[in-house]
């Protein structure tokens, strides 16, 4: 699911239309966050109604002023400090 | 007296059940015990921040301020007691709860940022049809106008 993310190509129209999930925008729309589980199958999205109960990954996209993607990251959220 | 006697006598405890430790599923692990050393003020940005800790848990509007949460449980226990022909129970636990809390500046990079580790003992009682839950906050409440990120 997530190995169209590619830095200098993917845009953000590619990510809404790959990733079924409304992200959270943040710096005026340059960086979005999204939830991601991961099962058998391999990661797909999730956003719970609360917290991060099913979610294993926190997807960390930036944007550069043309709307393509600059840095990205998969946080594993559920990761000991 | 007459009427205490009888009654303590007939309270009966029936169990104690020990509550072992776990994480709080709808809270995140990755909170760090210290500031880490990658954030630098007025070098290291918003999108380098996001990048390493993930989507904050709660942000001021206007995006200066930002936390990051864990809460673990260190185990605690449930007492059940019947009294007479009613019945109830009392449990708590101890928890614990990890902020990372961040500031940053007009150009969304980090001014400074501080980790707050706190302890509480949230509770439930239940006595017939009656329920009570009662908390203290683990961590004093966070600064400004807070809304959690869903």
């Amino acid at each position: 699911m997530l190995s169209f993310l590619q830095d200098g190509v993917t845009t953000k129209s590619d990510v809404e239309q790959k990733i079924d999930q409304k992200p959270t925008v943040w710096a005026g729309g340059r960086v979005w966050t999204l939830k991601i589980g991961k099962d058998s199958d391999g990661f797909y999205p999730y956003r719970p109604a609360n917290g991060w109960a099913g979610v294993r990954y926190s997807l960390v996209l930036e944007f550069d002023q043309q709307d393509v993607l600059h840095r990205h990251g998969l946080v594993d959220v559920k990761a000991g400090p | 007296m007459r009427c205490l006697v009888p009654l303590l006598l007939s309270l009966l405890l029936i169990g104690c059940i020990p509550m072992p430790p776990y994480h709080v599923p709808t809270s995140r692990s990755n909170v760090p015990e210290r500031p880490p050393d990658w954030m630098v003020p007025g070098i290291t940005t918003l999108a380098d921040v996001l990048l390493h800790v993930g989507e904050p848990d709660h942000s001021t509007l206007d995006e200066r301020v930002m936390s990051w949460v864990a809460q673990d449980k260190f185990g605690g226990g449930v007492l059940i007691v019947a009294v007479g022909n009613a019945g109830g129970f009392f449990g708590m636990e101890l928890q614990r709860e990890r902020r990372l809390m961040v500031w940053f500046d007009d150009h969304e990079t980090l001014d400074h940022s501080d980790v707050q580790t706190g302890m509480c003992t949230p509770g439930v009682v239940n006595f017939g049809n009656s329920t009570t839950e009662f908390s203290v906050d683990c961590l004093r409440p966070m600064p400004g106008t807070f809304q959690s990120v869903e």
